[in-house]
């Protein structure tokens, strides 16, 4: 009896785990542009703004546009509209190469969406700031 | 004698097991880039234009680095490109790709440091491109020769 219980909970966990979180990652290609610094209590604290284009395993594509700022850590808001014109709103938060982003919600398809994701910036290149960002996410699709 | 023969047997098989997943396996790139497009000649061919790419990208190697490439767009875009690792290695790459049309392909062709001998053909496809800021991502698949 009480391997059945067991089991049976086993097996609505992992049913649970399949209808309430999805997994899947993502890759984006960006460009920076960087602002002025201030300096504040923590450090030189500098604008940027990244713009470019994002793909993931669930077959979605589109433009991405974040708004942030980078002193010891670097954090920005984004927007990434997909090809269907739906918007994702998402939070990103990193320090060094390792960041961590947060989903929360957006227009169309994603307007009840919230996860996060764990993301690295995998490439960079400092003389076109340009960056690849290889992302993990887990979702409540 | 005969445990001697097989012994040798299952070696020269791990053997060429082993070469085989070092150095005929295929592997892919993923890459960011950032193009720019200059001046124009008419040619018998055609408008061409200069084009100039730089971005980052990473390999299923383990390797990462940054990318410069040269070439012209006009009904087919052809570039040479260096891919430059973290090490400081140069691996020789140029692309071929008809504008408008599927996958592009490339070569690569040699390079210095690990990459002096290595060869390998791929194909490449704009996975996603911001024509408003002129970013891409390109993937891309290789075999090794």
């Amino acid at each position: 009896m009480n391997g059945l219980i067991k089991f049976l909970t086993i097996m609505i966990f992992f049913a649970a785990s399949s209808v309430l979180a999805g997994e899947y990652t993502a890759t984006n290609a960006l460009k920076y542009v960087i602002t002025d610094g201030v300096e504040t209590e923590d450090g030189t604290l500098i604008g940027l703004t990244a713009e470019g284009v994002w793909s993931d395993s669930r077959g979605n594509s589109g433009k991405v546009f974040c708004v942030g700022t980078r002193g010891k850590t670097l954090k920005a808001f984004c927007n990434s509209t997909d090809q269907d014109g739906d918007v994702q709103n998402s939070t990103a938060t990193r320090v060094g190469t390792e960041g961590r982003g947060v989903l929360s919600g957006g227009t169309g398809k994603y307007a009840n969406v919230t996860g996060t994701c764990s993301y690295q910036l995998a490439a960079f290149d400092k003389e076109s700031l340009v960056g690849l960002i290889t992302l993990q996410c887990t979702d409540n699709q | 004698m005969r445990k001697y023969f097989s012994f040798c047997f299952y070696f020269l098989i791990l053997f060429l097991i082993s070469f085989k997943s070092s150095y005929g396996q295929d592997f892919t790139l993923t890459q960011t880039i950032k193009w720019s497009i200059g001046t124009e000649i008419q040619t018998p061919e055609g408008i061409i234009k200069t084009l100039g790419v730089d971005g980052a990208y990473i390999d299923s190697r383990g390797h990462n680095g940054i990318i410069t490439c040269v070439g012209s767009i006009g009904d087919v875009l052809k570039a040479d490109c260096n891919l430059k690792d973290q090490d400081g290695d140069i691996s020789y790459l140029d692309a071929y790709r008809e504008i408008g049309g599927a996958d592009g392909v490339s070569k690569m062709s040699g390079g210095t440091g690990k990459y002096q001998n290595v060869s390998a053909n791929c194909v490449y496809q704009i996975a996603a491109s911001n024509q408003n800021v002129s970013v891409g991502l390109v993937t891309m698949q290789c075999k090794n020769n």
